[in-house]
């Protein structure tokens, strides 16, 4: 074998070696499976890694809520007293922190008046409801409600959610408390209660999530959940109950509406024997269930929706979704080990 | 020679960058295979068999198949497939287990079937009974039911101080075993059965101690489970008298640390050779 030849066939060798990277990357390439999530036309991949944290310079204890401002900014609501606020950029970036006296932070609602944003936050250890400029400025809270005779002291009042409607008047939740819906005028004067513990149509068990349904503009209805009754009871906006919409297995946390869908973090199936059981469900136009992320494809038999649960161990114990332009989900999760939201991208 | 070295140049170049961007996929989205399957949802008419009793499982997940065991041990894909339901007539541990090509399998979920024990006269209480879970009474204990995972079933009783109960079965009987089922629900402060001591009585009056080993179940996170101990007796007798503890003390790790536990029982099944 001259030198020639040789050379050409250790080359050929090597070249062969060479290549073997590059067809076990592309094996490797196939083998990797992004994890979808979801059903029909609401299917994501998962990105855990979105909004992580330095947990010793911003930490977290649960994340309750999380909505996104008028710049497109996500806002997240913990109940962690070092900074109860923690808003990032859509890219997941940190830009600022504020709010130290919040330590049952539980509930955040977006507030856009005259062009400005505000926050509604309910915290059910404080009792109170207290509305800030987005930038943590306080400039109104709400006491338990004492003169409608409802409550025999504050410490019953334990409000979870709030919702506004464009004339300011704003809708306050007692979730953890007696179970009452709150009507107040935008200066916070009350207008009307109605609600209460109860198992009737008009009463809850967990009163947990409020919302302004103004899908129909002409009827603009009040969504809200009784988680622990797995229903989504709709009212007028003077609080006559309408109708509800039951889904079996589900402790639906807050309803969230985007374009004509809603929707919602699911604490927990009903039935499971183990934690970490939640997971996301997404409703219709019409109010039917299309999609669960984490959980059973939704199935209607003679109109009844069967049983929904948990099937993949993702989700720990949702709380709340916020929903961007992009149709992508950002979930914030009570009780997971001080995580920070996850991100799940829209395919 | 030139143009051989450049074709090896690009074909590291190319096989490098395959690998980034495998890589960067990895980073980005979650990957299936990082995730586990829940564990197959399990429905049982009653653990506690008359003539015969049906088990169904589900994981109602596109390509997910359940595999289970009639023995304990822990299922494999190569174990029996569950197709439909299981009808079971003989006592026994049915153990399943949920695979899947894309995700990791699931924990195992378990289910202990008893054979119905036998009828017991009376059943004297020496303690009360808890006011806030008093069950259906102190005959919830020898109704040959079982509770369900949900403690408020009404099937189980919840105490915070050691219960004594004597058990009367009027004719003397060869008592083989007896099973003590219990709940272990730690986020809702219910741990398991600290101690338990059993004297046995002949002619109804006189009782002796019977030693029985002790109980030992530690864990240092939350779990839910349904628990059984089954203590030999093997001794004829009229009257049986049982003891039973709650953790005195909450470990460490949990947020009730050093407060006394629930203890939570549904059922104690008497074993005779005849039932």
């Amino acid at each position: 074998m001259n030198r020639r030849k040789f050379l050409h066939k250790s080359v050929c060798v090597s070249a062969g070696i060479l290549t073997l990277p590059m067809y076990s990357g592309a094996y490797t390439f196939n083998n990797h499976k992004d994890l979808i999530i979801g059903h029909n036309s609401h299917q994501y991949k998962v990105d855990m890694t979105w909004g992580n944290l330095k947990a010793e310079k911003v930490p977290v204890k649960d994340c309750h809520e999380i909505i996104q401002d008028s710049k497109g900014r996500i806002v997240m609501l913990t109940n962690h007293i070092k900074n109860n606020i923690i808003v990032y950029d859509k890219s997941g970036k940190l830009m600022e922190t504020w709010g130290t006296t919040y330590p049952g932070a539980h509930g955040l609602t977006l507030s856009v008046e005259n062009g400005e944003d505000f926050l509604f936050i309910t915290d059910y250890e404080r009792h109170q409801i207290i509305k800030t400029t987005i930038d943590g400025k306080e400039i109104m809270t709400i006491d338990y409600p004492a003169d409608t005779g409802k409550y025999a002291s504050r410490e019953e009042f334990k409000p979870t959610e709030t919702t506004v409607l464009k004339n300011g008047d704003f809708y306050v939740a007692d979730g953890y408390g007696n179970q009452f819906i709150l009507h107040y005028s935008h200066k916070g004067e009350l207008l009307n209660v109605f609600g209460g513990r109860g198992t009737e149509n008009d009463q809850f068990l967990n009163a947990h999530g409020i919302c302004l349904d103004q899908r129909d503009t002409a009827n603009p209805v009040l969504l809200i959940t009784a988680r622990e009754q797995n229903k989504l009871k709709r009212f007028s906006l003077d609080g006559n109950y309408l109708s509800s919409i039951e889904v079996r297995g589900a402790l639906i946390c807050r309803p969230v509406i985007h374009g004509n869908e809603i929707y919602f973090a699911v604490l927990k199936s009903r039935e499971a024997t183990h934690d970490n059981s939640g997971f996301l469900l997404i409703m219709n136009d019409k109010n039917e269930v299309v999609s669960c992320p984490g959980a059973t494809r939704p199935i209607y038999k003679n109109n009844s929706l069967a049983e929904l649960y948990q099937t993949i161990k993702l989700f720990q114990h949702p709380h709340d979704v916020c929903v961007d332009e992009d149709d992508n989900m950002y979930v914030a999760q009570w009780n997971s080990g001080q995580t920070y939201p996850i991100k799940l991208t829209r395919i | 020679m030139r143009n051989i070295w450049i074709i090896v140049f690009m074909i590291c170049f190319c096989s490098c960058k395959k690998n980034n961007e495998a890589s960067e996929l990895t980073k980005t989205y979650v990957q299936a295979g990082e995730i586990q399957l829940t564990n197959p949802r399990i429905k049982v008419d009653n653990v506690i068999i008359d003539t015969s009793s049906k088990i169904t499982a589900s994981l109602q997940l596109d390509k997910a198949a359940i595999y289970y065991t009639k023995d304990g041990s822990e299922p494999t894909q190569t174990s029996e497939k569950y197709t439909k339901a299981i009808l079971v007539s003989e006592p026994g541990i049915y153990t399943f287990k949920a695979f899947h090509p894309d995700f990791r399998p699931s924990e195992i979920e378990t289910v202990t079937f008893y054979k119905k024990g036998t009828n017991v006269y009376d059943i004297s209480l020496v303690t009360p009974l808890n006011e806030k879970y008093p069950g259906q009474g102190k005959n919830t204990l020898i109704n040959h039911k079982k509770g369900t995972s949900n403690f408020r079933d009404g099937q189980w009783i919840g105490i915070t101080e050691p219960l004594i109960a004597i058990v009367d079965f009027k004719n003397t009987t060869f008592l083989e075993s007896v099973d003590i089922g219990y709940l272990v629900n730690t986020s809702a402060w219910i741990f398991p059965i600290q101690s338990i001591s059993i004297s046995s009585s002949e002619d109804g009056i006189n009782f002796i101690a019977i030693e029985i080993p002790q109980p030992i179940e530690q864990f240092n996170g939350d779990i839910t489970n349904q628990g059984n101990i089954h203590i030999p007796i093997s001794k004829e007798l009229k009257k049986i008298k049982i003891e039973i503890s709650n953790t005195t003390s909450i470990p460490q790790w949990h947020q009730g640390s050093g407060n006394a536990a629930w203890l939570f029982m549904d059922e104690w099944i008497f074993n005779t050779r005849n039932n």
